[in-house]
C-alpha cells in the first residue's frame, strides 16, 4: 500500500465570478514510503492548490486523498490529524516565523500536537540538528538570523512535527548558490538518515534532477507527465512548451545528439561529464 | 474563504455605468442615498429599488456577483430587521408569544422590518455597483477632486488620496498574504479553525506577527521604490487621466433627479395612501 | 570609440549604524565605473553588499565616505538629486512592493506624473514603455492579477517611462519562475541593445551573467573580482569562496577536464561548448 494516494482530486476558485479558475483537475498519483517525488509546473499550474489538499488544509471538491489507505477528509478530526502526518512547508517559510526565539518557533507545531514538554524539547533539538541550525541560535530571535538560517529554522518547525511525509514548496527560492546547495544537501541527508518520504514542489528542473526519484509535471491544473527524471527530461520539447526548462546538462546532451553524436541521456553534472568523456573515448571507433 | 470576498473589487467593462465620470458617480450615489432615506412609503422605496436594479442591468455585471456581495451583509440586514420587529410596538398586535410582559409582534414592527430590508438592499446595490464599475485609482482621483476645495483649509487632500490609492492597491496583496500565513500556520497545527475561543485567539498571534513584519517590509520597500520614481510630496503632480463630464453624466443626472424627486414627492403625497401603502415611519 | 563614464564609484564606503563604535560596512573601498551603453553584472552572495550599490547609484543612499557621480554630478549635491534619480532608475526584486497603482497603465504613469509632464507626453511615454516590455495588451489589467513576470515587466515599464539613461536591476528575477525569468531577461537585454540603455544587473544567477559585457564580483562588502565573463569565470576557486558557482556549461567543461579530457578553458555559452566538443571528437 502506498503511503499517500491521491485519487481523482479536483478543486476550483472563484466559482460564479468572471475570474473562475479550475486550479486542479482530476489528478491521481501515489507516493511510496521513502520516495522523493518532485512536482513541477510553472506558477499557476495548480501546484500550490494540490499541495494544500494533501495535508488536510483544503478539501478537494471531488476525489479522495488516502494516507496509509485512510481518507484524510473522512471527518474534521482526521483532517486535523493529517496536518501533522503530512508536514507542509510553504514557499518563503521564513515569512511565517513569529515566536520570540527560534526554539519556540520550532516548538509551535509539536506544542499544537499536545506533546509533553520533554518530548517537545527533544524534537526541537533533533529538528534543528537535521536542518543544521547551530544550537546557540535556538535562544535567539528568529528575526536576527541570516536569510539562509531563517529558512532552515522555518523548515525545522515542520520537521519537528515528525511528519510521515514532508512537503516542501520551492525550498530554495530566493537563495544564493551556496544557500541553495545547503538546503538541497540538507534534504538529501534527512532522507538518507531517516528514510524519510519527501515531496518537493518546484519550478526548477535542476532541483528536481538533483534529488528526485520521480517527477510529476503539472500544467493547467492537470498532471501531464509522470516518470523517472530520465523519462521526463527526454520530453524536452513538451516541457519547453509548458514554459518549463530542462536541466542545462540534459540540454547540451540533446543538442549533441541532434548533431548526430550518439550519447546516452544524462541530466546531472556527474552523469553528463561521464557520458561526454566516454563519448570522446569511444569516438574513435565510430 | 478570503479569496471569495468581492466587495471593493473592480470588474473592468465598457458599459454605460462604467463610462460615467467617477466624480459624477460619487455625487449620484450621495443624492441617491439621501433620497433613499427621505423615502417614507413603500411605493417610493420600490421606485428607488427599481431604479437601482435598472442600473445594475445597465452595468452588465453578473447578478450572481451582486448576490454574493449581498450575502456578506445579509447577517446585518436580518439582525436589524429582527431588532425592528422586537422593539417596534406601533400598530396592531399580530402575535404575543409570552402571556406576561409587554413583548409582542406588531404590524408596525413587521412593516418597519420589511421597509428596512428593502432600503438596505437598495443601498447596497448601488454602493457595491460604484466599486464594481470604477477602478480604485479613478475612485481616489475622483474623491481627491471632489475634496480639493478643502486644500484651502490646508487639508493634505493629495496625501490622503495617495494613501487611499496605496491602501486599495495593497488590499488584495495583503488578503492573499493573510491567506498564505493562515494556511502555513494551520499546517503547523495552529488552531485557527478549530479549538476553543482562547486557543483561537492565541493562534492568531502566529498570524498577526508575520503579517505585521511583512507589512512593514512592504511599506519600506514601496517607499524606496516611490522615491526612486521621483515621488516627492506630489502636490503638483500631473495626471495621465483627465476626468471629463460627458452627455452620459448629464443624462444619468436627469434620470436620477427625476426618480429621486418622484420618490420623495410620493412619500408625502396622498397617492401612496390611496394605493394602501401606508407611511410607517413617522 | 571612447565612451564616457555614466556612473562612477570612487573609494566608496557605506556603513550601517555610522554612530556605532565599530560600524558594519555594507561596502568597503569600492571603486568602479559604468560606461554609457554598457551591460554590467554585479554578482555576489546574499549580504555581500550588492543591493547597497543599487541604492547608492541613484542617490537614495549617500556614501559614508568616497564619491558617487552620475553623469558628472555628485550624488551628494542636493540640487542634482532629482536629476540623478531621473537618469538612474531602479527595479527591485519584489514586483509586488514597487507597484503603486491598481491598474497597469496608471502605475506606469506614476513616474512621469511625478515629473509633472503634460498629459499628452505622459500618454506617449506610457504607451511606448508598455510596448517596449511587451505589455500593451494588459494596459487596463489590474496589477494584482498579473503573473510575477508580468508584474516585473510593468515595474520595468514604470522606470522606462521616466526615460532614464541607466537602469539598475536588483535581483529582478529572484522571485520568478523560469518562464517569467526568461521574459524579464529578454526585456532587459532588449533595453540595452535596442534602446541603448545602460544596464547594471545585480544577480546571483550565474547563467544570466555569461552574457555580460563586464562582471563585478562582490564579496563581504569588497570587490573581489572584475573583468569580462571569460576572465571572471576562469577564477573558479575564488568564485566558490565568494559563495558563487560557475554557469552550468563551465561546470561541465571543468568536470570534463577533471576526468582527463583536454577540454579548453573559458567556455561559457552552450554553442561554444558544442563547437569545442565537436572539435575534440574530430581530433580523437
Amino acid at each position: 500500500m502506498p503511503l499517500l494516494e491521491v485519487q481523482n482530486i479536483s478543486f476550483g476558485y472563484g466559482h460564479h465570478t468572471p475570474f473562475e479558475v479550475q486550479a486542479v483537475k482530476d489528478i491521481s498519483f501515489a507516493i511510496e514510503k521513502g520516495e522523493c517525488v518532485a512536482v513541477i509546473g510553472h506558477t499557476g499550474s495548480g501546484k500550490s492548490t494540490l499541495m494544500q489538499m494533501l495535508n488536510g488544509l483544503l478539501k478537494p471538491e471531488s476525489g479522495q486523498v488516502l494516507l496509509n489507505g485512510e481518507n484524510i477528509y473522512q471527518n474534521k478530526k482526521t483532517a486535523a490529524k493529517a496536518r501533522f502526518q503530512v508536514g507542509l512547508c510553504f514557499q518563503y517559510p521564513e515569512y511565517q516565523l513569529f515566536a520570540e526565539t527560534c526554539a519556540e518557533d520550532i516548538a509551535f507545531g509539536p506544542k499544537n500536537m499536545g506533546l509533553s514538554p520533554e518530548e517537545i524539547r527533544k524534537r526541537v533539538l533533533l529538528a534543528s540538528e537535521i536542518v543544521g541550525l547551530p544550537a546557540d541560535k535556538l535562544d535567539v530571535s528568529p528575526f536576527d538570523l541570516s536569510g539562509g538560517q531563517k529558512r532552515r529554522c522555518a523548515i525545522a518547525g515542520v520537521i519537528a512535527m515528525q511528519p510521515e511525509i514532508l512537503i516542501l514548496d520551492e525550498p530554495t527560492a530566493g537563495l544564493d548558490p551556496a544557500g541553495r546547495e545547503e538546503i538541497l544537501s540538507m534534504i538529501g541527508r534527512y532522507r538518507k538518515d531517516r528514510g524519510a518520504t519527501v515531496l518537493i514542489v518546484t519550478h526548477s528542473m535542476e532541483t528536481a534532477a538533483a534529488i528526485a526519484d520521480r517527477i510529476l509535471v503539472m500544467n493547467g491544473g492537470r498532471l501531464v507527465l509522470s516518470g523517472s527524471p530520465e523519462e521526463i527530461f527526454s520530453e524536452s520539447e513538451a516541457l519547453l512548451e509548458m514554459g518549463l526548462d530542462i536541466p542545462s546538462f540534459a540540454r547540451i546532451i540533446l543538442a549533441l545528439r541532434s548533431r548526430g553524436v550518439e550519447l546516452p541521456s544524462a541530466y546531472t553534472l556527474k552523469d553528463a561529464a561521464r557520458v561526454l568523456s566516454d563519448g570522446l573515448r569511444g569516438g574513435g571507433r565510430l | 474563504m478570503i479569496k471569495d470576498i468581492t466587495i471593493g473589487q473592480f470588474f473592468p467593462g465598457n458599459s454605460f455605468v462604467h463610462k460615467l465620470d467617477p466624480r459624477a458617480k460619487i455625487l449620484f450615489l450621495i443624492v441617491y442615498i439621501v433620497a433613499l432615506f427621505l423615502c417614507r412609503s413603500f411605493f417610493s422605496l420600490l421606485l428607488m429599488l427599481a431604479f437601482s436594479l435598472f442600473t445594475v442591468i445597465l452595468s452588465r455585471i453578473s447578478p450572481k456577483m451582486i448576490w454574493k456581495s449581498m450575502k456578506a451583509i445579509l447577517v446585518i440586514v436580518v439582525f436589524t430587521a429582527v431588532l425592528q420587529i422586537v422593539y417596534n410596538d406601533k400598530g396592531d398586535i399580530l402575535w404575543k408569544p409570552f402571556a406576561s410582559g409587554s413583548f409582542a409582534v406588531t404590524t408596525g414592527g413587521v412593516y418597519g422590518a420589511v421597509f428596512l430590508i428593502v432600503r438596505i438592499i437598495a443601498l447596497i446595490l448601488l454602493t457595491s455597483l460604484l466599486t464594481y464599475t470604477t477602478s480604485a485609482t479613478l475612485l481616489t482621483d475622483a474623491i481627491e477632486k471632489l475634496l480639493s476645495p478643502l486644500k484651502l483649509l490646508h487639508v493634505p487632500v493629495h496625501s490622503l488620496a495617495m494613501m487611499m490609492t496605496i491602501a486599495l492597491r495593497f488590499i488584495p496583496t495583503l488578503l492573499r498574504e493573510i491567506d498564505i500565513i493562515m494556511s502555513a500556520q494551520k499546517a503547523r497545527g495552529a488552531m485557527l479553525d478549530n479549538g476553543s475561543m482562547g486557543q483561537r485567539i492565541k493562534a492568531l498571534v502566529s498570524v498577526f506577527v508575520p503579517l505585521l513584519v511583512s507589512s512593514f517590509r512592504r511599506a519600506s520597500e514601496l517607499a524606496t521604490a516611490m522615491e526612486c520614481r521621483c515621488y516627492t510630496d506630489g502636490a503638483n503632480r500631473t495626471r495621465l487621466r483627465v476626468m471629463r463630464f460627458s452627455w452620459r453624466d448629464a443624462a444619468a443626472a436627469v434620470v436620477l433627479i427625476a426618480v429621486s424627486f418622484a420618490a420623495v414627492f410620493l412619500s408625502f403625497c396622498p397617492i401612496s395612501t390611496i394605493l394602501l401603502f401606508q407611511p410607517v415611519i413617522s | 570609440m571612447e565612451q564616457k563614464d555614466l556612473i562612477s564609484f570612487q573609494n566608496v564606503y557605506y556603513a550601517y549604524e555610522e554612530e556605532a563604535e565599530e560600524p558594519a560596512y555594507a561596502l568597503k573601498n569600492v571603486t568602479f565605473s559604468v560606461k554609457e551603453g554598457e551591460f554590467l553584472f554585479i554578482l555576489g552572495h546574499n549580504g555581500s553588499g550588492k543591493s547597497t550599490v543599487a541604492k547608492l547609484a541613484n542617490g537614495l543612499l549617500l556614501p559614508t565616505s568616497g564619491v558617487v557621480t552620475v553623469d558628472g554630478a555628485d550624488t551628494k549635491d542636493e540640487n542634482a538629486q532629482m536629476d540623478v534619480r531621473k537618469k538612474v532608475g531602479v527595479v527591485f526584486q519584489n514586483p509586488d512592493n514597487q507597484i503603486v497603482a491598481s491598474i497597469v497603465e496608471e502605475d506606469v504613469a506614476f513616474g512621469p506624473e511625478n515629473l509633472c509632464l503634460p498629459r499628452e507626453e505622459i500618454r506617449a511615454r506610457v504607451d511606448e514603455a508598455l510596448r517596449s516590455v511587451d505589455m500593451t495588451e494588459k494596459r487596463h489589467a489590474e496589477t494584482y492579477r498579473l503573473s510575477g513576470g508580468q508584474k516585473q515587466r510593468v515595474a520595468i515599464a514604470g522606470v522606462i517611462a521616466m526615460r532614464p539613461k541607466c537602469i539598475v536591476f536588483d535581483e529582478p528575477t529572484a522571485m520568478l519562475d523560469p518562464k517569467g525569468r526568461r521574459a524579464v531577461l529578454h526585456t532587459i537585454r532588449d533595453l540595452n541593445t535596442r534602446f541603448g540603455i545602460t544596464v547594471i544587473l545585480i544577480t546571483h544567477f550565474m547563467e544570466e551573467a555569461a552574457q555580460a559585457d563586464r562582471i563585478l564580483v562582490l564579496n563581504d562588502a569588497e570587490i573581489a573580482l572584475e573583468g569580462r565573463p571569460r576572465e571572471v569565470f576562469s577564477e573558479y576557486e575564488l568564485l566558490l569562496s565568494c559563495g558563487l558557482e560557475l554557469p552550468d556549461t563551465a561546470k561541465l567543461g571543468k568536470a570534463l577536464q577533471e576526468s582527463g579530457v583536454p577540454f579548453p578553458d573559458g567556455i561559457l555559452s552552450p554553442d561554444e561548448f558544442l563547437e569545442a566538443y565537436m572539435r575534440l571528437r574530430k581530433d580523437h
